[in-house]
């Protein structure tokens, strides 16, 4: 950490000593290592160890940004001679600057996101194989995929203004993924099932893992098309997480002063229906989207982007603020554990409330237009009839409109999915565009 | 500005990492000691730059520089990979060590002469982003941004993005090869916003390739890609609901050949078939498609975007035959696959960068026309789908299942086009798709150069194309049933 902080120092200086008016370095170093288990045997081990200087320099209204992965001295100091040739080379952009200084981070509580996981490779090898060999356990019909998937990263990060801000992060983040296939009558399928969290201890065990992938595999043989209709659509809470996604890239600084967003000039406006809220919780601990800061050095705080379906904030940088004569909201780099708030109702209990309709599964494609919230993805799922799963099905598409899909959630499910920076229940679509035989 | 800049040999190359050639041996020398049937050596410097204009200014630039050496040991099925940026001895020796547990205990081979590779230059060893100076790569931005501006008065904004990328790399690997590898790469996006009445609409067109910035000025590409993006732009700002089911689709020449690289070219990749986890796994031999189709992959073509003149374990790219009327004959293979297989390498060993694991990968993967004309094609169609552009795709390997969207397309009424229809993902199944392709035309072309697969999340340039081809039978996913 000391040798980030003085590689940033080093950097900020020297970009003053050429003559930047502003500067802003960021530090990054990450240790990790992955491997992956098929067939009770180890198939790769991987270990890195990386390191990254950025850096923005400002002369005046102009800016450019550059990187490094040579950290040394003369490193630093050539990578600081081009971005000031560059700089002069680029127009005065008049919103173009630092964040405003009372608006950076001054308070550092530790939000607990640095856990080492301290296995043995033995350990981690027998954990992999674990997780692998629970899955096949299950069914004579199931064979590995990608196998098991161990992973663990440490990484520390500085960040350093010329407005004297010096921001540190250590974090740890792990996971475990087993993904199996499964053979019959001429069908092949495959699923898995993961877990990522910031502490090993958070893991699902492998044991549970390995079965839940054994499942979500075995319960997709068979599957069928479905003939064309207008049907409601479960969104499980992982896919959920998606399409809060979805919301958040419309409500990004960056594609509403570009007017690229169909959130654009919404603020106050119903956007989604009433059961809709959803919140950013920056400090929650240890949740994978916890952060003091922003990408600038800009305190987060917590806040409700969407109450009960109106809209009551965006995500900006301090870029986009000035541009939208708004003020940063702490989202350099992006929503910190944007929430949407869970319902009553199990999953179980979302489908039987369903007549006629479709659970997601998995979703297929980047048919995701945020200009006109025009929504069209593959999927693959299971049909629901008379509130109960009738069969799988796949090859089929899903369409509608981001704007109207959001103003028809019907219910919410009861449990977030929080195994990302987005975090989310299940949700009901009321009436979505089925295509298919 | 990197320490690999200097020109000159490889031995420049690792001279400015402290290293020397023999060091290399040495490191290998001592895997093979420990019992590792195969190792390598992949160092790699890429410096890249991008220039963005928008709204009339270019406001942004951007530089990166990003070195490192990965070291890979292959003992039977098992991998193991270390890597990171710091290029000191010590610490190589420190990773061969601890990739050297992959090894078999007992065995032990012998290091052999270092060998240097002999390969066909499939571009110049040249760095892009010098054949422009800054001031005219600024001028150029304008330039454009004036000419997308003045071609409909519905365009609201443009953005505008150059950008270059100069890698170099070294591969020394434990049979005694030295092959090393200058490869420029650039690329012009020009993206549109357009309003009217309310309604707003954004497109982009671009293209680029293995050569310096003067290449995309000098075809007067840039007017014809501006207009394109503008067209297609005025196209979505007219387009009605998409139709949703299954129906006859015409795919246009070019980058629809995202078809073939999503319904078979992640299929035929080495590591899926080994594992036996792709739909085409043990397939050689069979009709996997209509007896009018045949798909190559071809890292050899000059300067396109997806070519190599090696791969990234030094193995000379060539041109692989996947399916030959129909049939299916052969596989893309990285060594290790191959090796496993019993098969011989194909030149499609690739990897994002010093950092990734090798795997194999497409270069540029295409379809070989046929017989009929495009207008002979869409006059076919009584009721269907046209589309001359897509965004992106993707595809389940084990299912087979793949997806592609439409950025453009019309509906085709009685052999004619009519209306524009909006973006819809398409979903077929590989084989099946491939089995309903009743009519190639005879208008073949490869994609301008703006390619991205991203696989394992690695993202490789690569290229795709095709001609003209009529599908029958293919869900669209549109909203109006």
């Amino acid at each position: 950490m000391r040798r980030l902080e003085d590689a940033a120092d080093k950097a900020l200086q020297e970009a003053r000593r050429l003559g930047a008016t502003a500067a802003e370095a960021a530090t990054h170093m990450s240790t990790g290592l992955a491997l992956t288990v098929r067939h009770n045997a180890v198939e790769t081990i991987q270990r890195h160890v990386q390191r990254r200087l950025a850096l923005r320099v400002f002369l005046g209204k102009r800016t450019v940004s550059v990187s490094t992965t040579d950290c040394s001295a003369q490193g630093v100091a050539l990578l600081v001679a081009q971005a000031m040739t560059m700089v002069r080379l680029v127009e005065i952009d008049p919103w173009s600057g630092l964040p405003p200084a009372a608006r950076l981070a001054r308070s550092f509580p530790d939000l607990d996101l640095y856990h080492p996981w301290t296995f043995t490779m033995d350990q981690a090898i027998a954990c992999a194989k674990t997780a692998e060999a629970a899955a096949l356990a299950c069914d004579s019909r199931l064979s590995p995929s990608a196998g098991a998937v161990l992973s663990s990263t440490a990484s520390a990060d500085v960040l350093a203004n010329s407005l004297g801000f010096v921001g540190k992060r250590l974090a740890t983040q792990h996971g475990l993924l087993v993904q199996v296939m499964a053979a019959a009558d001429a069908q092949l399928v495959r699923d898995s099932a993961w877990a990522s969290a910031r502490r090993a201890e958070a893991l699902e065990s492998p044991e549970d893992l390995g079965r839940q992938a054994a499942q979500r595999t075995l319960e997709r043989l068979g599957a069928r098309r479905i003939a064309s209709q207008r049907v409601p659509v479960i969104y499980p809470a992982e896919l959920a997480r998606g399409l809060v996604g979805h919301l958040l890239g419309a409500l990004g600084g960056g594609a509403l002063y570009r007017k690229a967003s169909y959130l654009c000039e919404r603020l106050g406006t119903t956007v989604a229906a009433p059961l809709v809220t959803i919140s950013e919780d920056p400090h929650l601990p240890g949740a994978l989207g916890s952060a003091v800061f922003d990408a600038e050095g800009v305190a987060t705080m917590p806040r409700t982007l969407v109450a009960a379906g109106t809209l009551q904030g965006y995500l900006l940088d301090s870029y986009a603020a000035r541009r939208l004569g708004l003020a940063t909201t702490g989202n350099a780099g992006g929503a910190h554990n944007a929430t949407l708030q869970p319902g009553a109702h199990s999953l179980a209990s979302l489908c039987r409330a369903i007549h006629r309709g479709v659970l997601l599964r998995e979703l297929l494609g980047q048919g995701v237009h945020l200009v006109t919230g025009d929504y069209s993805r593959g999927f693959a799922g299971f049909w629901i009839e008379n509130g109960a799963i009738a069969h799988p099905i796949h090859e089929c598409t899903v369409a509608g409109n981001l704007d109207g899909m959001w103003r028809q959630v019907q219910a919410v499910g009861d449990t977030l999915d929080t195994r990302g920076t987005i975090r989310s229940p299940a949700v009901v679509l009321d009436d979505m565009a089925i295509a298919g035989r | 500005m990197s320490r690999f800049d200097a020109p000159g040999n490889e031995l420049d190359f690792l001279r400015y990492a402290g290293l020397t050639l023999a060091d290399s041996s040495a490191i290998l020398s001592r895997l093979l000691s420990r019992g590792v049937d195969w190792a390598d050596l992949f160092f790699q410097s890429t410096s890249q730059e991008s220039w963005l204009l928008e709204e009339g200014l270019v406001k942004e630039a951007d530089a990166s520089i990003s070195e490192g050496v990965g070291l890979s040991a292959v003992c039977g099925e098992k991998r193991a990979l270390a890597y990171g940026d710091e290029l000191e001895l010590a610490a190589l020796r420190h990773a061969a060590d601890w990739v050297a547990a992959v090894g078999r205990q007992g065995q032990s081979g012998r290091m052999p002469v270092l060998r240097r590779s002999t390969h066909i230059r499939r571009y110049e060893a040249l760095d892009p982003r010098t054949s422009l100076s800054a001031e005219e790569k600024v001028a150029l931005l304008q330039e454009i941004d004036r000419l997308a501006r003045g071609m409909d008065e519905r365009v609201k904004d443009v953005q505008i993005a150059l950008a270059a990328q100069h890698e170099r790399i070294l591969v020394v690997n434990s049979t005694g090869l030295v092959a090393q590898d200058e490869r420029p790469l650039c690329r012009l996006t020009i993206t549109v916003q357009v309003e009217h009445d309310g309604r707003r609409e954004r497109a982009s067109a671009g293209g680029g390739g293995r050569f310096g910035y003067e290449r995309l000025v000098l075809a007067g590409s840039p007017r014809h890609w501006a207009q394109e993006a503008v067209q297609r732009a005025l196209h979505n700002l007219e387009a009605t609901e998409a139709p949703g089911g299954t129906m006859t689709v015409v795919l246009g020449p070019g980058w629809p050949g995202v078809l073939l690289h999503e319904a078979v070219g992640h299929g035929l990749e080495g590591d899926f078939n080994r594992k036996g986890i792709s739909a085409f796994s043990g397939r050689l031999g069979e009709m996997v498609a209509a007896p009018s189709c045949t798909v190559v992959d071809d890292g050899t073509l000059g300067e396109r975007r997806g070519s190599l003149s090696i791969d990234d374990e030094g193995h000379p790219s060539q041109q692989t035959v996947l399916i030959e009327n129909g049939r299916l004959c052969g596989y893309m293979q990285d060594a290790m696959n191959a090796r496993l297989m019993g098969m011989q390498p194909t030149g499609n060993g690739r990897r994002s960068s010093y950092a990734a694991a090798v795997l194999p990968r497409m270069t540029n993967t295409y379809l070989l026309p046929g017989p009929h004309s495009p207008e002979e094609i869409i006059a076919s169609v009584s009721r269907g789908l046209y589309a001359s552009h897509l965004a992106g795709g993707q595809v389940d390997i084990t299912s087979g299942r793949f997806v592609f969207t439409t950025a453009q397309a019309w509906l085709i009424e009685n052999g004619r086009l009519t209306r524009p229809v909006k973006g819809a993902t398409l979903i077929g199944h590989g084989t099946k798709v491939l089995q309903r392709i009743t009519m190639v035309g005879n208008d073949l072309r490869l994609d301008s150069g703006i390619g991205v697969c991203v696989k394992e999340g690695q993202r490789l340039a690569v290229g795709v194309g095709q001609p003209t081809v009529r599908i029958d039978g293919i869900t669209v996913g549109g909203t109006a049933l």
